[in-house]
């Protein structure tokens, strides 16, 4: 029911908008409110007696909007429950919404949850001012700054209980991307106790958006200053994206504020040393060198002094994905054109938002410019030569020489490895030859398939790492070698060690660290992977749309292989599509076929006496029997593939040949 | 004459295109890519430079100069005959209709 009060409230805004003196002095809103009032008055027809059951998005519509702001949700919830457990307030609820107003995410104090559900603080409501009037985050939206909206300064009478404090979010270019949100219901506080709510939720809003800055420009550089050197890096620095050219392309709110500047668009677009009395290339070129820390800076304008540093995650700056505003974002833009498909994925691209894969980039980061040794272990076709790649190309060493164990005999892998001198054997090349060990000296040795190197091998291997030279066949002086060795395998190692097979020694000296790579449909990132893919597949500038069902079908097709089997399939259909739109008909026939095609599942029965595996591929009657035998002898052979293909006959190369043929995988094994 | 519509008649390249009724563009804040609703189900994918040609697709410019338009954006540069095509194909799937 309405009570005296609310309807007293009522009275005071209607009277205060109509421009009739404030029946009590106190009661006078302060400009921001006063202003507001009459928004929601004279420009969105709202009535402050009328009671509004709260619009709440739900389902689908709801999902829409967390999932466009799935990175934002990620980044401040994480903040919002520190923030939660910091707030020395009892019963409030924490809110974060949209630029639209919607709720997308939600903290409160669980006693209380009933009654911030009638109050309609919950996931999904829709608190724009033009619903809701005068409160804390369709205020905070509309005034574009922090904003306490306290009791009687809502403009609906059913809001007067709740306090609110809000503060806006921006993304890079400075628009207005979300709202966060402090509400208590019936504060017995004054609006000044709200002022230290105030402040921290300003300083989590602010945190927030330079971790979005940040995220946002992971793969180029960003420069960060100061005028306190301790202060860089951290969350009140300045930040300034720059482009390969070393221009600006993008600056953080804080980095406007410390130069004492209006508008992005005074930063956007200028060489860095137009602004700071540095020499781009110099600077550039430092950290190419990797030299972290700090240069002492001036302002070239005002000659004021900072501290700068330089983040650079990656040399191929993906700057160009980033749209720049403003008048002149077009020169800008020309600046920076995008880097062509290449072969060789970074780290970040191979983990697209995998979260585990996210985990195991870092891990591989942090021990890339290292002499650790990394081993990959993953199931056929995870790719881990292409991680074994990105992880060379992010040390900075020279060369990446690749060995294959099981792809070349056993009796070809010690001329192979240690190389030879002239005439060292018949069949020797006169010239003799240098071997993988040397070649990959100063660079990363990859060692595929290192399960399948013999026992006589590992033992000259593990020498050759221990004592850092290597003597190839023939010769009779030892050859000092720097070596950075990434091995694979899809065996179980530490099985192989209890049977034998393996050297324990060499198993610990390989295995600095082992990074262990989930299989593509493990995954949980495939719509952001397919789509990225794409990008980078079309950067060359062609437009291109994916029909629903094509994309769908890329979506649930049950991937046996890795990214570069994925990105081949979209390049294809690329290839082959009509007028660049990708249909159904455009992907592979194993793809559209799905299920069927997809690598079986481990057999409920012995498929010994049917002739084809339950759920494989179809197959032709002879190339069924031929999978059924390679299967057999792999699993009696426990996943060895040196004894499996002595047991058919057949020499390693080519078990792993037809395996690959006939789609069996690790998991049927 | 069975088909009645010419797209490359130079009067139907002076009216205006905007995306068809029901037909909406959501963008990815994320990334620069973009989806387009084509039903309450039906959702296609677009590349950026799909994206980019489709969101001048907003009733303000004739064809001509979405083609214009659209390849002046492009940061690194697309080829007019694929922006001409992609119209086309857009065209021919009601994605986008042509008025004045």
């Amino acid at each position: 029911m309405f009570n005296q009060i609310e309807s007293r409230h009522a009275a005071t805004v209607l009277g205060f908008v109509r421009g009739a003196a404030a029946v009590d002095p106190q009661s006078v809103p302060s400009s921001a409110i006063g202003a507001s009032w009459r928004r929601c008055m004279i420009e969105y027809a709202l009535d402050p007696v009328r009671v509004q059951e709260p619009f709440v998005l739900e389902g689908g519509a709801l999902e829409e909007h967390r999932n466009r702001h799935e990175y934002l949700i990620q980044v401040a919830s994480a903040e919002i429950d520190w923030l939660y457990d910091h707030i020395a307030m009892s019963g409030c609820a924490l809110l974060l919404t949209d630029a639209a107003g919607i709720v997308l995410y939600e903290k409160a104090d669980p006693t209380l949850l009933g009654t911030f559900r009638a109050a309609g603080l919950r996931l999904g409501a829709d608190w724009s001012e033009s619903r809701q009037g005068t409160n804390g985050m369709g205020t905070c939206i509309a005034e574009k700054r922090p904003i306490i909206v306290h009791r009687d300064e809502h403009f609906r009478a059913c809001h007067i209980g709740l306090s609110c404090t809000a503060a806006p979010i921006h993304d890079p270019d400075g628009t207005l991307l979300a709202v966060l949100d402090v509400s208590t219901m019936n504060a017995s506080g004054t609006r000044d106790t709200q002022m230290h709510v105030m402040a921290l939720v300003h300083l989590s809003a602010k945190l927030i958006e330079k971790c979005l800055f940040l995220r946002h420009f992971q793969r180029g550089s960003v420069l960060r200053f100061h005028a306190r050197p301790e202060f860089v890096n951290l969350q009140h620095d300045g930040a300034l994206a720059l482009a390969t050219d070393a221009t600006v392309i993008a600056a953080d709110e804080m980095a406007l504020r410390l130069l004492g500047v209006t508008q992005r668009g005074e930063l956007i677009g200028r060489r860095i040393d137009e602004i700071f009395d540095m020499r781009a290339e110099e600077m550039l070129d430092s950290v190419s060198r990797s030299a972290a820390g700090l240069w002492p800076v001036r302002d070239a304008v005002l000659g004021r002094r900072y501290f700068a540093s330089l983040s650079h995650e990656s040399t191929d700056v993906g700057f160009s994905k980033y749209r720049v505003r403003g008048a002149r974002a077009s020169q800008v833009m020309q600046l920076a054109p995008p880097q062509v498909t290449k072969d060789v994925l970074a780290l970040e691209d191979l983990a697209g938002e995998d979260a585990q894969m996210l985990r195991i980039v870092r891990s591989a980061r942090r021990v890339a410019a290292s002499s650790v040794s990394v081993m990959i272990q993953g199931a056929t076709g995870t790719g881990k030569e292409l991680f074994a790649r990105a992880l060379h190309a992010a040390s900075g060493r020279s060369p990446f020489v690749a060995l294959n164990c099981a792809a070349i005999p056993e009796t070809l892998i010690e001329s192979e490895l240690f190389g030879y001198r002239s005439g060292a054997f018949t069949g020797a090349r006169r010239e003799g030859m240098k071997g993988t060990i040397l070649q990959a000296s100063g660079g990363t040795l990859f060692l595929d398939e290192i399960g399948d190197m013999p026992l006589a091998l590992q033992t000259r291997l593990l020498r050759v790492l221990e004592e850092r030279e290597v003597v190839p066949l023939g010769a009779d002086k030892p050859v000092k070698v720097d070596l950075r060795v990434v091995c694979a395998s899809h065996q179980n190692l530490r099985s192989m060690i209890s049977r034998g097979q393996f050297r324990e020694d060499l198993y610990y000296r390989l295995n600095g660290i082992t990074l262990e790579l989930p299989r593509l449909v493990e995954r949980s990132d495939m719509e952001p992977l397919i789509k990225k893919l794409l990008g980078a597949e079309t950067s060359d500038g062609r437009p291109v749309a994916i029909e629903t069902g094509a994309f769908q079908c890329l979506l649930d097709y049950d991937w046996p292989g890795n990214i570069r089997e994925l990105r081949n399939v979209i390049r294809t259909a690329l290839a082959i599509c009509d007028r660049g739109v990708v249909r159904l008909g455009d992907l592979p026939s194993e793809v559209r076929n799905g299920a069927a095609a997809a690598a079986p599942q481990t057999p409920a029965h012995d498929a010994a006496d049917s002739g084809i595996v339950d759920g494989g591929p179809r197959l032709a009657p002879i190339e069924a029997a031929e999978r059924q035998a390679l299967v057999k002898a792999i699993r009696q052979t426990e996943g060895n593939m040196a004894r499996a293909a002595t047991l058919l006959q057949i020499s390693r190369s080519t078990l792993y040949r037809r395996c690959r043929h006939l789609a069996i995988t690790h998991r049927e094994l | 004459m069975g088909d009645a519509h010419n797209p490359n008649s130079a009067a139907d390249r002076r009216r205006v295109v905007r995306l068809a009724p029901g037909i909406a563009l959501c963008r990815d804040p994320k990334s620069s890519e973009a989806s387009l609703d084509v039903s309450a189900e039906g959702r296609v994918q677009l590349n950026r430079h799909a994206s980019s040609i489709l969101e001048l697709c907003d009733g303000s410019r004739s064809r001509d100069r979405v083609v214009v338009d659209a390849v002046l954006r492009a940061p690194g540069g697309m080829r007019t005959a694929d922006v001409v095509e992609f119209l086309e194909a857009a065209r021919l799937r009601g994605w986008i209709v042509e008025g004045d």
